[in-house]
């Protein structure tokens, strides 16, 4: 079981989003941006979701911090929709954090899940 | 301040905050700041981090900006200081950041005066777009509470907001009910929040070492202070759209209490980000140290007042950090509070220009609104929603003087 920890504006949201797109193979709970990038860095969680307004300040400043600026990325921008390729390559680049625009929670979130089941399919 | 020294002003600001990213002192961004170590090791390409930050900060120079300099006549902090991280960062020399942040500060003052010489009927319809946000404020902080923890929390605060807005509304103080309402309210957002106390966790050293380390950027933002709480006092400057609506309708108390709140919201992830950077916040946690200005009594105290709040800011971090770190649901309530604001003012706007657009341009400019708004929606919202009202409201009022001049 893959477990996803969700951060940040409409988390409860984003995770409901997650765990509906995600199934029975990921799991998705939310926590605080640094709870959750400490887990994703000690191993206990395997990916982190941060949202903020523009999906690149608060919802990755811990996980930058934490993680690397290599292994988190913003997924979308505000006024630049999320793209399912970018998203993939993301995924199967190693990138572990991803960082969403609270505008983009609808979009991104079944993208990433989907990008994180097929790199596990293919892993 | 006559606009000229207004105009100087945005330059000095501009100039100052490029140096500051230059050194990887303080960024505005906050998607920046945890890049900075990086950047300071000479680990970051300057070409690299430059198309990064324009990557995260285009769509809010382009939407959550300029069309709101445009209805308003007031500046907005990330028309300025977006730009001038990606030039700091992106200069190979400290004079070069000095001078091209300068021009940008310059073209960005330049931009807030030319709205001055818009025919004036135009420009004082588009500010009636803050109409419905001068209300709706006070939903901030139930908003937050609600989000928070749930409709116990919201009622109990949308009875302190009603009873405050009711009891200045009927006593002779004279101030802005909503203004005070909201202010009240972020004080009972602040007071649940800080309930839950717990003992202060063990700090890695690299944290107080960076929140010390962050006191370099004091030489830069001293002076930046004093010269952003000059141009707030003067309304040439304000923190993000819902306050520069606020401030061009010249609604000086509630532009000030959304800055507090936002303020409030803020200082939780700024100063963890700080905490992990060792750079501070260019403008400090948005965007209180506007409000020092805004409510200042003259030119000078608001300079001497946005110079010691911005400092305090940095010297007082890691107080911060600790208030932080012993009241964990402070970061709760701050999302929650953020949160609000982008529910809340992305509404008031969208309110605000479809009834702008209808009085230009009766029925196509409420037809014009809300196609836009369902064509952002169906697309993925490649605008940020809040610039759905100002865009239509201004698509309105060039249409209907098109049509009057011709």
């Amino acid at each position: 079981m893959t477990r996803v920890l969700v951060a940040g504006l409409r988390s409860s949201q984003a995770a409901r989003i997650g765990a509906d797109t995600g199934g029975d193979s990921l799991t998705f709970e939310t926590a605080s941006d640094f709870d959750a990038a400490v887990a994703v860095a000690s191993g206990e969680a395997e990916y982190y979701v941060g949202i903020c307004q523009s999906g690149a300040g608060a919802a990755l400043a811990m996980a930058i911090g934490l993680l690397g600026s290599d292994r988190a990325r913003s997924v979308s921008t505000p006024g630049r929709p999320p793209s399912p390729t970018e998203i993939q390559q993301a995924v199967d680049e190693g990138v572990v954090a991803f960082g969403v625009p609270l505008d983009h929670i609808e979009t991104a979130v079944p993208l990433i899940v989907q990008a994180i089941l097929s790199e596990r399919r293919e892993g | 301040m006559s606009p000229l020294v207004g105009i100087a002003g945005f330059a000095i600001a501009g100039a100052l905050a490029a140096g500051a990213a230059f050194d990887g002192v303080a960024t505005y961004h906050d998607g920046l700041r945890p890049l900075m170590p990086e950047y300071r090791r000479g680990e970051m390409e300057r070409a690299d981090l430059g198309r990064r930050g324009w990557a995260m900060s285009a769509g809010f120079v382009r939407w959550f900006a300029l069309p709101f300099i445009l209805v308003s006549g007031v500046g907005v902090s990330h028309a300025v200081f977006l730009p001038t991280d990606i030039v700091g960062l992106r200069s190979a020399r400290r004079a070069l950041a000095l001078l091209v942040g300068g021009v940008v500060g310059l073209l960005a003052g330049a931009l807030v005066l030319v709205v001055d010489f818009l025919p004036a009927d135009l420009t004082n319809t588009w500010l009636e777009m803050a109409e419905p946000l001068r209300y709706l404020i006070i939903l901030l902080p139930v908003v937050a509470a609600l989000e928070y923890r749930g409709l116990a929390a919201a009622v109990l605060v949308s009875l302190i907001v009603v009873a405050l807005r009711i009891t200045v509304t009927i006593s002779t103080v004279g101030v802005d009910p909503d203004a005070m309402a909201l202010l009240g309210g972020t004080l009972a957002c602040l007071i649940i929040a800080l309930r839950e106390r717990v003992p202060a966790p063990e700090r890695p050293e690299v944290l107080s070492h960076n929140l010390y380390a962050a006191r370099r950027s004091l030489i830069y933002l001293t002076p930046l202070g004093a010269v952003v709480g000059a141009l707030a006092y003067g309304g040439f400057l304000a923190g993000e759209p819902g306050a520069a609506l606020l401030l061009g309708a010249d609604l000086r108390w509630a532009a000030a209490s959304v800055a507090i709140f936002s303020g409030v919201a803020f200082i939780p992830s700024v100063t963890r980000s700080v905490a992990v950077s060792g750079s501070a916040s260019t403008q400090g946690s948005p965007d209180w140290v506007l409000a020092v200005g805004f409510l200042a009594p003259s030119y000078w105290a608001a300079a001497l007042g946005g110079a010691a709040a911005l400092s305090a800011e940095v010297l007082g971090a890691p107080l911060l950090l600790r208030l932080v770190d012993r009241h964990p649901k402070l970061s709760v309530m701050g999302v929650a509070m953020r949160h609000a604001l982008v529910v809340v003012f992305d509404l008031a706007v969208l309110i605000g220009g479809a009834m702008v657009a209808h009085a230009l341009l009766p029925g196509f400019g409420l037809a014009t609104v809300v196609g836009l708004f369902i064509w952002n929606e169906a697309k993925g919202r490649p605008l940020m929603p809040i610039a759905v009202g100002a865009l239509g409201a201004i698509a309105a009022g060039i249409v209907e003087y098109l049509l009057e001049t011709f």
